[in-house]
């Protein structure tokens, strides 16, 4: 992917940078706003992150500007105000993503791989498929290898997200935000509860595993042949 | 430098004012009444000397001239010097009286005349008269002497002036002996502020005691600083306690690198003390994340974002959430919810404040424990209820629980920053709601109370009425009832047959 990085802090973006370079995708950076704005009106990027705080125009208005001018670049902002309301106003002008400072790398990566390769809105699928597992949206129903997975509504919606970001990393603060509308951190497992049932439910009794944990960053939904090249 | 502030001070420029205005009032009243007593003294005047002209007139016609002179003269005689008359001829030859002759004129006159006689004797009187022609010959005139009038008159302004100054004279002393006693009074709060703002936060306004504004508004200036006293201890004490959380974990951090540099070490060894600092690191995070945000919470600035939410689906979704949980870890989690209840707040903030309480159950109970969660429409409006049938909070520690940091001796050991009750509280002043903690006999019970929002009852019959029916009968919610015992029943075989804490559905009373 291609990537441009507007953000004012030398070290982050620098930070930020290396990592997506290291992950292969090419990263271009601007330090101010008004740099930050040409950039991304001037050259298509297939996303791009934005720290809300910056020299000469703030990252709001770089959003609001290419937004009304018709750019539908994917933008994930960045904060370090680590506010209640910052993530509404961010939605609202036209970002797509939100992720607050200092944040770990894997949380970053995970979130843009989703943004990058979000599917076109106008694809309304109605059957989700891993491997051999299905996913009836309409039925609300699960089957995996014709067997059918009985399912409780929440573990359903965890599932289809899952399944939505098969091959992608998910984040624990992103099922946090998606399937439970928790826009903070548990002190208590929740998610790795959740998980396990879920897990006990369409992994446990069939012969190979889908649903993997990846040390230090999330969950993955994927077959086994794919598990190396979507990371 | 004293009188110029005095003259400066609002109290005494009040009292010059006062004086001033009540000078002005009291000389408009003292003019009207002089000027209604000499009007009414001078028609006493003119009415006595027409009456003695008309009876000297009578006389004339009836009897003659000679014998209007002897009435006069007997007029004369009576009249004690103060009556003066003038009888002559049409020549000028005085005939009667005891005045010298003049140009004669008509009607009323205020003349000056002398009187006859010769020599020390003449002397001149200041008169009021009436003349006229009672025949071609005879000019009459009737005068009273004025000096007496006028003497009454100076009497009377003598008097109103005297009046006049002993007002201004008393409202001035008055005033600003009021004034400065006013001003004596504002001085000593203004030093009492001096000195606090100089650092003494335990000073407080002298109060005199007489209950009067000044009074009311030092007890109000007072209660404030308390308030203000009140604020600044819980500053020093939460940045003493971050200063204390916070180097517990740095100073483990920094123990565990610098035994990771003591002695050259596998890769793999080197990966975990990264990890494991990581982590710590990210726990400190974490905690100044939480600070932020009740901070956030406290400054009030999200309620711009307040909307109608429904509270009743936040309590089951944030139930559904938490039951496995309750379940993985040997608990139970029981609901009482009434559906479609609605308060006005936020979506996002009512969620935390949920799972910070039922969290918060989960985490400080032991195994066995069940954990409750209800809500209702009670007449005064919404409660939330989270409660369980665990150690329970000392009742002496429960309000402590709310602060910052604060922790109870028995959880020490177990993580967390101390911070989920304070977020909780915090929120619930956000908005507007009442939080209270009672014993559950046994366990905690935690309510918090939203005020009645005013749209429920007119846009949603439905919720008025459950909320008028929860305080009379149960039966009137029948159906309700049926539903909330099948969920229970249902769950309690799910979760190995936990029963109701004890009192999860008698939570607002």
């Amino acid at each position: 992917m291609k990537i441009l990085v507007i953000e004012d802090d030398v070290e982050t973006a620098a930070y930020i940078a290396n990592g997506m370079n290291e992950h292969g995708h090419a990263v271009d950076m601007a330090a101010t706003g008004r740099d930050g704005l040409f950039m991304a009106t001037a050259g298509p990027y297939d996303l791009m992150i934005v720290d809300r705080m910056l020299p000469e125009l703030d990252g709001l208005s770089i959003v609001k500007t290419i937004r009304d001018s018709g750019v539908k670049t994917p933008v994930l902002f960045l904060t370090a105000l680590g506010g209640i309301d910052d993530r509404v106003s961010g939605l609202d002008a036209g970002g797509d993503d939100y992720l607050v400072k200092p944040f770990a790398f894997s949380e970053l990566l995970a979130r843009v791989h989703a943004l990058g390769r979000r599917p076109p809105m106008a694809a309304a699928e109605t059957v989700l498929r891993t491997e051999d597992l299905e996913m009836d949206l309409l039925k609300r129903t699960v089957t995996r290898h014709g067997r059918k997975v009985d399912l409780q509504p929440r573990e359903f919606r965890l599932l289809e997200y899952l399944m939505r970001h098969a091959g992608q990393v998910v984040t624990r603060t992103m099922l946090l935000e998606h399937v439970w509308d928790f826009h903070f951190d548990p002190h208590t497992n929740v998610v790795e509860t959740h998980m396990s049932r879920l897990r006990a439910k369409m992994d446990k009794p069939f012969d190979t595993q889908l649903l993997h944990t990846v040390r230090g960053a999330g969950y993955s939904l994927h077959g086994a042949e794919e598990a190396s090249c979507k990371r | 430098m004293q009188t110029l502030r005095l003259t400066h001070a609002a109290p005494v420029r009040y009292a010059l004012a006062f004086a001033g205005l009540s000078t002005l009032a009291m000389g408009a009243l003292l003019a009207v009444i002089y000027w209604s007593v000499i009007l009414l003294l001078e028609q006493h005047l003119d009415i006595a000397i027409e009456q003695q002209q008309l009876a000297l007139r009578n006389q004339f016609s009836n009897d003659g001239r000679d014998a209007m002179l002897g009435l006069l003269n007997q007029y004369l005689g009576d009249g004690g010097g103060l009556q003066h008359y003038l009888v002559q001829d049409r020549s000028g030859q005085v005939l009667g009286g005891d005045l010298s002759s003049i140009e004669p004129s008509l009607g009323w006159l205020d003349v000056t005349i002398s009187s006859t006689g010769s020599g020390t004797d003449i002397r001149s009187y200041d008169l009021r008269a009436r003349s006229d022609y009672f025949d071609e010959d005879t000019y009459v005139l009737v005068a009273l002497d004025t000096s007496e009038l006028a003497e009454t008159s100076n009497m009377i302004l003598w008097s109103f002036g005297f009046t006049l100054a002993a007002t201004i004279a008393i409202s001035l002393a008055g005033g600003v002996a009021i004034g400065s006693a006013l001003l004596r009074r504002v001085q000593t709060a203004s030093d009492a502020a001096r000195a606090i703002m100089d650092g003494d936060l335990s000073q407080r306004i002298p109060v005199a005691g007489n209950d009067d504004e000044i009074d009311r508004l030092a007890d109000s200036l007072n209660q404030m600083l308390a308030r203000i006293e009140e604020l600044m201890e819980n500053v020093r004490h939460v940045t003493s306690d971050i200063a204390h959380d916070l180097r517990t974990p740095l100073g483990r951090l920094r123990q565990r690198l610098e035994a990771a540099r003591l002695k050259e070490r596998a890769a793999g060894e080197y990966e975990e003390v990264i990890d494991s600092a990581i982590a710590d690191t990210d726990a400190v995070l974490k905690t100044f994340d939480a600070m932020l945000r009740i901070a956030q919470i406290e400054s009030g600035g999200v309620r711009s974002r307040f909307a109608r939410v429904d509270i009743s689906d936040i309590a089951d979704n944030v139930a559904e959430i938490f039951r496995p949980v309750a379940e993985d870890d040997g608990k139970g989690l029981v609901t009482d919810i009434e559906t479609g209840i609605r308060v006005h707040g936020d979506r996002e903030l009512l969620t935390q404040l949920l799972a910070n309480l039922i969290e918060n159950a989960l985490r400080h109970t032991p195994q066995g424990t069940t954990v409750g969660v209800g809500l209702r429409m009670d007449p005064v409006g919404p409660c939330l209820v989270v409660s369980d049938d665990g150690r329970g909070i000392p009742e002496e520690e429960r309000h402590q629980v709310l602060r910052r940091f604060y922790r109870l001796d028995a959880s020490r050991t177990t993580p967390g920053s101390g911070l989920g009750l304070s977020l909780v509280a915090a929120v619930t002043k956000l908005h507007g709601a009442e939080l209270s903690m009672q014993d559950n006999a046994p366990g905690l019970r935690v309510t918090i109370r939203f005020s009645r929002d005013i749209e429920q009852s007119t846009r949603d019959p439905r919720g008025a009425t459950l909320g008028a029916g929860v305080g009379t009968t149960r039966s009137i919610g029948g159906q309700r009832l049926t539903r909330r015992e099948a969920r229970i029943r249902a769950h309690g075989r799910e979760s190995g047959g936990h029963s109701m804490p004890a009192r999860i559905e008698g939570g607002c009373d």
